[in-house]
């Protein structure tokens, strides 16, 4: 029972969010690519899960490669206005269109058999740049009140935790899947990369519960 | 890579030292921030206490001038004024039949020095001290209705919560805003009230004269810089409100009950 929670934590996290983000209200402006990367999560994990354990079908690497794709879209849009360099917009989205298509090229090119390591990887590398910048942000300008009491400081962090923790397991899971398949040794990483999930989603729920609802503004 | 990768445990534990680094910078971020926070907290204070010491400074240094002007007023042309009523008084006496105009001029004398004597008590500080705001408002309206060139209505509470030292630049900022209509509005009627709410003193000083527009607002003179300097002395807020109609001015401190 423990065991089938660890496992589900990948889309069960996700859902308590979504439920809270829309019982509260929460869902507002830059908020709301949070919203949607956390909707995606549950949507594809769900489904991948339904897919192996439902169905018995073994291969859902498809829908990584779109959870991976699609997170990296989301999320550079919401860290779009907080990337602290002194270039222009179209700089920055040029830049973006072409790892886009970067990425595009290595999932095509990446196996339809086992687990997308190097596109994930890629993601997180980049994810975790971008989390970095936004706390260069974060210091370089001054502060009109704390940290504390910025909701995206938390999401943030909480990005920043799931993204850099899990570099070293999406690099190595492919291979992992492949070696030791019949050993189900490396089961421990996914637990890990789901516990690492779930503690993304209480950072993004705290973030959340800093976002001022429309009925608390004053 | 492929050493590494090949045993779970270990990239466990090299993402757990990863989580570790991540978790050094997050302090980091928060203590560096929150010093910042209080460094910019004392930047601000400091600054709001330089610019209350000079605002305070600023008024003592008016209400000196006032206080001197007043006991100028009483004790040298109050006695020029005295003599001179005097000496028509010994030259009435004198004539036989003293003209109407001399009686005329000794009653405008007696009025006049009666009117410099209630000004110069309104300017000295030693006798505002002596009395409370309402006391010594009430006083000033009575003498500037006897003029009857404006008629003054002042509705207050039995009493109000303010230090003596704060009344005295509420009495200012009230004196100021009657001289304004005195002098620019051709108000016929103010109405004045004071009320206290939630730990929030109200005054509002209403007249029904010419108002002023927005280009006179923001190049405010002199006596409405000096109200607005007074109002943020005492930690409050003051407020313009103007149409062809009249003038209304708000005021709105903070009072602390005891």
């Amino acid at each position: 029972m423990f065991n089938e929670i660890i496992k589900n934590l990948d889309f069960i996290s996700p859902f308590i969010v979504l439920l809270y983000a829309i019982i509260f209200r929460k869902i507002k402006g830059d908020s709301r690519y949070i919203f949607y990367y956390v909707l995606m999560q549950a949507i594809l994990n769900f489904t991948a899960s339904i897919i192996v354990d439902v169905f018995f079908k073994t291969n859902n690497i498809w829908l990584y490669q779109l959870n991976c794709f699609l997170s990296f879209v989301i999320l550079f849009s919401f860290f779009k206005k907080f990337i602290f360099f002194r270039v222009s917009n179209l700089a920055i989205n040029i830049f973006a269109a072409v790892f886009m298509c970067f990425l595009a090229i290595i999932i095509f090119f990446e196996s339809q058999n086992a687990f997308n390591s190097l596109s994930y990887t890629t993601v997180s590398i980049a994810i975790t740049f971008l989390c970095l910048n936004y706390y260069w942000f974060l210091i370089s300008k001054m502060p009109t009140e704390s940290i504390l009491k910025n909701p995206f400081f938390f999401i943030v962090t909480g990005l920043l935790i799931y993204y850099s923790s899990n570099i070293l397991v999406f690099a190595s899971y492919r291979f992992l899947t492949i070696e030791h398949v019949q050993t189900k040794s490396f089961w421990i990483l996914w637990k890990f990369h789901n516990f690492m999930l779930t503690l993304m989603c209480i950072f993004i729920l705290k973030g959340f519960t800093c976002v001022t609802s429309p009925k608390t503004r004053s | 890579m492929r050493y590494i990768t090949e045993d779970p445990f270990i990239i466990l534990l090299l993402s757990v030292f990863l989580i570790l680094i991540i978790s050094f910078i997050i302090v980091f971020i928060i203590f560096y921030q929150k010093k910042q926070v209080t460094h910019l907290y004392e930047i601000k204070t400091m600054q709001q206490d330089f610019e209350n010491n000079l605002l305070q400074s600023r008024i003592e240094t008016q209400d000196e001038t006032m206080n001197q002007l007043g006991k100028e007023l009483h004790d040298n042309i109050g006695q020029l004024l005295n003599s001179a009523k005097l000496l028509i008084g010994i030259t009435q006496r004198k004539l036989i039949d003293a003209p109407d105009t001399l009686t005329i001029a000794n009653e405008t004398l007696g009025t006049a020095i009666t009117e410099m004597r209630s000004l110069s008590k309104s300017l000295n500080k030693e006798w505002l001290q002596q009395f409370n705001f309402i006391e010594n408002l009430e006083t000033e309206i009575k003498r500037i209705n006897a003029s009857e060139s404006l008629k003054i209505l002042f509705s207050h509470e039995e009493y109000f919560s303010l230090k003596t030292d704060e009344q005295i630049i509420l009495f200012r900022i009230v004196q100021e805003a009657l001289q304004n209509c005195i002098k620019h509005s051709g108000a016929k009627n103010v109405i004045i009230t004071l009320k206290e709410q939630d730990e929030l003193l109200f005054v509002t000083i209403a007249d029904d004269g010419i108002g002023f527009n927005e280009s006179e607002k923001l190049n405010s003179g002199v006596g409405v810089i000096n109200m607005r300097h007074r109002t943020k002395l005492l930690g409050g807020t003051i407020n313009f409100q103007s149409s062809n109609q009249g003038t209304n001015i708000i005021i709105q401190l903070p009072v602390k009950k005891d």
